[in-house]
């Protein structure tokens, strides 16, 4: 490798990577040229110093407005948009899940043909029904199964799995509602708040998240939360505010964002 | 999780809501972007707001044909041009990426309590545009050179020649910097 080549290829070394063979090359070459060497510590250090800028946190008006903004498209696209039963039965059929519950449904169906056919019965629509439940609780059974392991990462991805689903039943509801009381990691409340959002039009969850405000330790995820009754105008959740505002021992960004809260909702 | 472009693909189909899982994803991201590109808080702020509108507003556009984070650097480095212009709606926009005198106070008038981060947050505020975002994208961004290739619509090389020359353009206004503050 020449100094040339050796130059052109510190930047791959630097953010790309290179494969291990044109890596090693380079390397040598920078061991036996002492002036491509120090291009490549100027280089290296100053990329590595970049490290040390600060990532910048934006102000709480950002956030707040993102999900008023996005609240209002919500409710607009709701009320223009009430898909057609194909493409519902597209994107039901689409998700991975479901191609997982495909597999199992044609193995069922493989059962079920083989059972009319071997008892004669003329009646099929029972079990027709009952394959149908099975297919629509598999994707909840499966999300519900990953929101209860012990590892942080499972129920991350088990609350990521709750937003392919239409229709939630009470079950994995009140599991997402308990995982924001008292699941210990805090990214995964902070998520279990997002997840919750996306059913926030049922009357339960608002009350529930409402009261769950008054329970929550960390900033984060009381500052989700107050952010979240802000872009749902949840008027009932004036009073928890109001007890922020009033705790002393609150922290003061905290108070703050509850404080205008309060004159968002109200 | 699901990646970003299965998230934008059912935001794009109307479930409008899972815009907030990539909002979550990138906000604080794209603000710092455009921060560094702007030195401007509140405009940056703005500018972030207003990107994730174009996203709603430009959902149907979104083909998966690109990464998503790619599309929306796009729209990003669009919004601020568009912010460029609107400033300066006399200068030509190419002008506008070239090299200009730092506004930065004189570094011997505040040596004593500048800080390291500041110093290079203003040597990088001294790049000439293109060369403060390409590092922006590949340091910052965390995007591939190839993707920083497409958002500049030039070659992966010329990336890469970029980001060299960047470098060490930085580095010597850094040295600069820090030779006023002795």
């Amino acid at each position: 490798m020449n100094c040339r080549e050796a130059r052109g290829k510190i930047p791959d070394l630097l953010n790309d990577g290179l494969a291990a063979a044109e890596e090693s090359r380079l390397r040598e070459h920078l061991l036996s040229c002492p002036s491509c060497r120090e291009e490549f510590q100027e280089l290296s250090e100053t990329w590595a110093r970049l490290g040390i800028l600060p990532e910048v946190q934006p102000g709480p008006e950002l956030r707040r407005n993102f999900y008023r903004q996005l609240e209002l498209e919500r409710r607009e696209t709701a009320a223009a948009l009430r898909p057609s039963w194909r493409q519902q039965w597209r994107r039901f059929l689409s998700a991975p899940v479901m191609r997982m519950a495909a597999s199992f449904l044609v193995v069922l169906a493989v059962f079920a043909s083989g059972f009319f056919l071997g008892n004669g019965q003329k009646d099929g629509s029972g079990q027709i029904q009952r394959l149908s439940r099975e297919k629509d609780s598999l994707q909840q059974q499966f999300s519900l199964s990953l929101l209860t392991q012990p590892s942080a990462s499972a129920r991350l991805q088990g609350l990521s799995l709750t937003s392919r689903l239409q229709d939630p039943d009470p079950a994995l509801l009140k599991t997402l509602l308990a995982m924001l009381d008292e699941d210990p990691s805090v990214n995964v409340r902070l998520s279990a708040v997002d997840a919750l959002y996306l059913f926030a039009d049922r009357e339960e969850v608002r009350a529930a998240i409402t009261a769950s405000l008054a329970r929550q330790t960390s900033p984060l995820v009381q500052i989700a939360l107050i952010d979240l009754m802000v872009a749902l105008k949840e008027k009932r959740a004036a009073a928890a505010l109001k007890k922020l505002v009033d705790d002393g021992q609150i922290l003061p960004e905290v108070r703050q964002r509850a404080q205008s809260g309060i004159s968002h909702i109200l | 999780m699901p990646d970003d472009e299965q998230v934008m693909a059912q935001v794009r189909e109307g479930r409008v809501e899972m815009l907030a899982v990539l909002f979550e994803r990138y906000h604080v991201r794209l603000f710092n972007f455009f921060l560094r590109l702007t030195a401007d808080r509140p405009l940056s702020e703005d500018l972030t707001q207003e990107l994730f509108l174009r996203i709603l507003k430009y959902r149907h556009t979104f083909r998966g044909e690109s990464k998503f984070s790619t599309w929306m650097y796009q729209i990003a480095r669009n919004l601020h041009i568009d912010q460029l212009r609107s400033r300066h709606p006399e200068i030509p926009i190419d002008d506008l990426f070239k090299e200009k005198p730092s506004t930065q106070p004189c570094p011997a008038q505040n040596a004593e309590t500048r800080q390291e981060a500041d110093l290079l947050a203003q040597a990088l505020e001294r790049l000439p545009l293109r060369k403060r975002e390409v590092l922006l994208l590949s340091r910052f961004q965390n995007l591939k050179y190839q993707e920083v290739a497409r958002l500049l619509e030039c070659s992966v090389e010329n990336v890469k020649t970029l980001v060299h020359r960047s470098l060490k353009e930085l580095r010597r206004h850094y040295l600069d910097l820090q030779g006023g503050t002795q």
